[in-house]
């Protein structure tokens, strides 16, 4: 039923092309999810306009978000990933914490990310 | 590739955070050196954080830098004189643009921060960049700047540093990158700064070696300087 609704993914040669951005939150105090992800997007659509965010095509994954460590994933475009670090090296604050938002490092894919910036190795670890 | 930071201010003259914590953060961010660039405020108080910067114990390099802000070119000139022989590294604070010219003709001078800093223009023409290049003076990329201007400041910020990236491309000045960090809360990793350089106009090639070879070519010739190996420009004591 669902499939009918939605259509079919595109081939990968047709798919814009994406990269992976792990970063961690160097923080004081502990942040809550929902304040990284609207701080997250202030700062983008500040730094880069409506115009430029829609280019740079983010998505932030919230599943992959590791409260703990503070540390997650950004998905956007391959062409804008240093605009989208330089908007992201620009926030100071999420609510009233001071932060250092650091960028781990970018990769091709979750699975790659999560092993390359998360430690993860196993495959049932990648949920 | 190792990266300096060549602009944190301490608690010493102003700043948020004591020597040890930036030199931990600095660690944690990847840095292989930095250099504390104080106020200059008087020979006691260099003294002092001379004597502060020695007793830390650490694998990072931490070099004694000073920052001149001057009201007028005479005082700048006579604080430069005072602390050439004493410190390693000589920055001057710009904003004026008298001071921005001084700064760039006078060769004892390794860096001048933000020529742009509370201007309604770059700060820079083209006698100061010939002057600059002549005198191999670098030009800074302050990313404290912008992180604290918003909106229509940052916005006025973004375009004066990108013009200063374009004549500096032009006319073969070196440019640095550095935090201009108060505190440990304005330290970014060095790739961070290189993406806010890259978005601002520089090509990614020059923006690593803004963050590395530069101010390491800068800590080496002061080194000899320092060290009575180099005379003067292009006279060396060979051993």
């Amino acid at each position: 039923m669902d499939e009918e609704k939605r259509p079919k993914p595109l081939s990968p040669s047709l798919r814009g092309r994406r990269r992976y951005l792990a970063f961690h939150v160097i923080s004081e105090q502990k942040i809550l999810l929902e304040d990284l992800v609207n701080t997250i997007w202030h700062a983008i659509l500040n730094f880069l306009g409506e115009m430029g965010t829609s280019k740079a095509d983010i998505r932030i994954i919230n599943d992959a978000y590791d409260e703990k460590r503070q540390m997650g994933i950004i998905k956007c475009s391959h062409d804008e990933v240093e605009r989208v670090r330089a908007a992201l090296a620009l926030i100071q604050r999420i609510g009233d914490v001071r932060v250092i938002f650091r960028i781990l490092g970018i990769s091709g894919s979750i699975k790659a990310t999560k092993m390359k910036f998360f430690g993860e190795s196993r495959l049932d670890e990648f949920t | 590739m190792k990266f300096y930071d060549l602009h944190i201010q301490s608690k010493l003259s102003g700043g948020e955070s004591t020597i040890e914590q930036i030199v931990e953060q600095a660690k944690k961010l990847g840095y292989a050196g930095i250099a504390i660039c104080d106020n200059y405020q008087s020979l006691e108080k260099l003294e002092e954080l001379k004597n502060e910067i020695s007793r830390i114990q650490t694998d990072l390099e931490i070099y004694l830098g000073m920052k001149i802000q001057a009201k007028s070119v005479n005082e700048m000139k006579e604080i430069l004189s005072k602390i050439r022989e004493k410190v390693l590294i000589v920055t001057v604070s710009g904003g004026d643009f008298l001071i921005n010219k001084a700064a760039c003709e006078d060769s004892r001078v390794d860096i001048l921060f933000h020529p742009e800093s509370g201007r309604f223009d770059n700060g820079l023409d083209e006698s100061c960049l010939e002057s600059a290049r002549q005198n191999n003076i670098a030009i800074e990329i302050n990313f404290r700047e912008i992180l604290n201007s918003f909106r229509k400041p940052r916005s006025y910020t973004i375009n004066h540093i990108s013009q200063n990236i374009e004549l500096c491309n032009h006319f073969k000045v070196p440019m640095t990158i550095c935090s201009g960090a108060q505190s440990i809360w304005d330290m970014r990793t060095p790739r961070d700064l290189i993406s806010i350089a890259n978005a601002m106009g520089m090509d990614i090639g020059s923006a690593f070696l803004s963050m590395s070879s530069i101010p390491l070519q800068i800590i080496g010739e002061n080194k000899k300087i320092l060290e009575g190996k180099k005379i003067t420009e292009g006279v060396e004591v060979v051993e």
